[in-house]
């Protein structure tokens, strides 16, 4: 899967968990410039993330992401 | 030795600085490093035997245990299971040191508590803390704080000696040992190992001054003297005749408020400004949090290195495991939202509260917020809320918040000052009460206290906070971004000029008229 097509599938899983059809994302995109992506949402983000894609995050990777392109590679090394 | 004492101040301090500079020109980067950690090793001795010995046998443990987890392989067991016995150590400490009264009761670890809470009376809390994040730093962030740890200044050749004496200068750094700003290791080792530290420099200097001052005003000419006038004479009513006036309980409620934040957020300013003096950025401890717009906004800005700190040791893995719980069994609504959601929040708040003290009033406050937070998160998040916010300005949004939350804060800081619940509930009863002054009341308040209050309130509701002043200056490093909330009129700028400098001398001298009575902070015992 090319990083491009992660990124596709993690919005569709971001919008979805966040209940927010407007969510547009990028590499640099940070968690704290979407609304409603706080963190308590986080965790329900990352673990739906998990579920779509079938892999499994330590806790210490869901809380040291800097920002969406380090989950790109996040989910791209799991996979 | 505390940072509020004259002997700090007025020679410690001084002292510490010449001789850092003194250290940076002779050795460069390294010799400024070790006269900060040799006198950081002073003031920790100066807390007392106990105190001195139990934290050098951290520092020691600690040490060890960073580098084997740096040298383990990254994410792998043998780092895992390094990083959990640190933590376990470092915790259990804490805990036998601070909750002996619960402990008592238990064979062999109850005496062994009880001799090592009479051997270290004062908090190891915020030393537990930052050391243990360290180790997690360590854990999550490998490479970086190995690099952080052992590459030389740009121009030096690597020395052996690097990692322990930078470990040993973020670990007993003097500013923040005893009651925080909890720092990261990730954030100081940058700092501690830069080609300049070790340089003073005027600007650095005249913030953290600026700092140190205005802490110093909060602390002593605000909180203290609101204390003595306001607060503590209320609570001695309740404590000789279990009642007081309606108006005196009404007046210390609201005198607690911003008592307890100009004593605290004034420590953490000192701290921070005496750290800045010679060039290391601390992490922000508070940011206007007596105008919150509600519960998540007032932990945002409230003693911020706490919630981060928390959250990411308790929150997050628990939250985490419940979510997955939550998700293998298919859980929807309600059934879903408690394991992932609601009870993370009410334990972790809970545990903030005991993080102060084995009492009950702490729990009572922890379980109050966690409940709050959990209302206000499902209110934010409810779907008709959504759409409905969008129709609502936003100042009126924010001051609706507001007109919400901070009755309610009031009414548990109150919580947090009384000893015991029943003096809580007194104190509260006596809200209703249509007597006249009780027998055996301390005098009634005079002027000064009330313009006193009245000050406090409108600098708490209205001035910007010192890191907004000294905002083009990046004067700490801030862990949570939120909006500023001081009106437009009131946003003033510092300027490195002789008018700023002439208030902030104005500020320092009331401050030191205030001096002479020293309390310790607050926090202190906590």
């Amino acid at each position: 899967m090319s990083d491009d097509e992660i990124l596709a599938k993690l919005t569709e899983i971001i919008r979805d968990q966040l209940d927010e059809d407007d969510i547009v994302l990028n590499m640099s995109t940070l968690a704290s410039s979407v609304e409603g992506w706080d963190s308590l949402a986080h965790v329900r983000v990352m673990i739906g993330v998990e579920e779509a894609f079938g892999i499994r995050f330590q806790t210490s990777e869901i809380t040291s992401l800097k920002n969406v392109g380090e989950l790109v590679a996040l989910v791209r090394t799991k996979l | 030795m505390s940072l509020v004492y004259p002997i700090f101040l007025f020679a410690f301090l001084p002292i510490f600085l010449a001789l850092f500079a003194l250290g940076g020109r002779i050795g460069g980067p390294r010799g400024a490093l070790l006269v900060l950690v040799a006198s950081s090793l002073l003031f920790t001795a100066s807390q007392g035997l106990g105190f001195l010995i139990a934290t050098t046998i951290s520092l020691a443990i600690n040490y060890a245990l960073l580098m084997a987890i740096i040298r383990a392989r990254i994410g792998g067991r043998w780092g895992r299971a390094m990083l959990a016995v640190g933590i376990v150590f470092n915790l259990a400490l804490l805990v036998l040191a601070k909750y002996s009264v619960w402990l008592q009761w238990m064979p062999g670890i109850g005496p062994l508590s009880l001799g090592l809470s009479v051997a270290i009376p004062t908090t190891l809390s915020f030393l537990t803390f930052q050391r243990s994040v360290a180790l997690l730093d360590a854990f999550t962030a490998c490479k970086a704080t190995a690099l952080g740890l052992q590459s030389p200044p740009k121009g030096e050749r690597p020395s052996r000696a690097d990692p322990p004496l930078r470990y040993l200068g973020f670990a007993s750094m003097f500013p923040n040992l005893m009651i925080g700003p909890i720092a990261y290791l990730t954030e100081i080792l940058p700092q501690i190992a830069r080609r300049s530290f070790g340089k003073l420099r005027a600007i650095d200097i005249s913030i953290g001054l600026t700092l140190l001052i205005v802490g110093m005003f909060k602390k002593f000419f605000l909180a203290d003297a609101l204390g003595e006038d306001w607060v503590d004479p209320v609570y001695l009513d309740v404590a000789r005749t279990g009642a007081t006036t309606s108006a005196r309980a009404a007046g210390a409620l609201a005198a607690y408020y911003v008592q307890l934040y100009f004593d605290f957020s004034g420590y953490s300013d000192m701290a921070i400004g005496v750290a800045r003096m010679i060039g290391v950025r601390l992490p922000m401890n508070f940011d206007s949090p007596l105008r919150a717009t509600g519960i998540i906004d007032f932990y945002r800005r409230w003693h911020m290195t706490l919630t981060r700190v928390i959250s990411r040791f308790l929150f997050s893995p628990l939250s985490i495991a419940g979510t997955r719980y939550a998700a293998r069994w298919r859980l929807k609504g309600i059934a879903a939202k408690l394991p992932s959601l609601w009870l993370p929040l009410i334990i972790n708040f809970t545990v903030i509260g005991l993080w102060h003290g084995p009492r009950l009033t702490f729990v009572v406050f922890g379980l109050i917020h966690g409940t709050w937070y959990v209302i206000e998160t499902e209110f934010r998040s409810a779907r008709w809320w959504k759409k409905k916010r969008k129709t609502i300005p936003e100042w009126r949004r924010k001051l609706a918040g507001a007109i919400i939350a901070i009755p309610l804060l009031v009414l548990t800081f109150a919580l947090f000052r009384s000893p015991t619940l029943a003096v809580f509930v007194d104190i509260l009863q006596s809200l209703g009460s249509t007597a006249t002054v009780p027998q055996g009341a301390v005098l009634p308040f005079d002027k000064m206290s009330v313009i006193r209050l009245v000050l406090s309130f409108a600098i708490a509701g209205l001035a910007p906070n010192v890191y907004e002043m000294l905002g083009r200056y990046r004067p700490a490093i801030r862990s949570f971004v939120n909006p500023s909330t001081t009106p437009r009129w009131f946003a003033f700028k510092w300027r490195p000029n002789i008018i700023w400098a002439g208030l902030l001398f104005a500020l320092a001298m009331l401050a030191m008229h205030e001096m002479a009575t020293v309390t310790p902070f607050v926090y202190q015992v906590y």
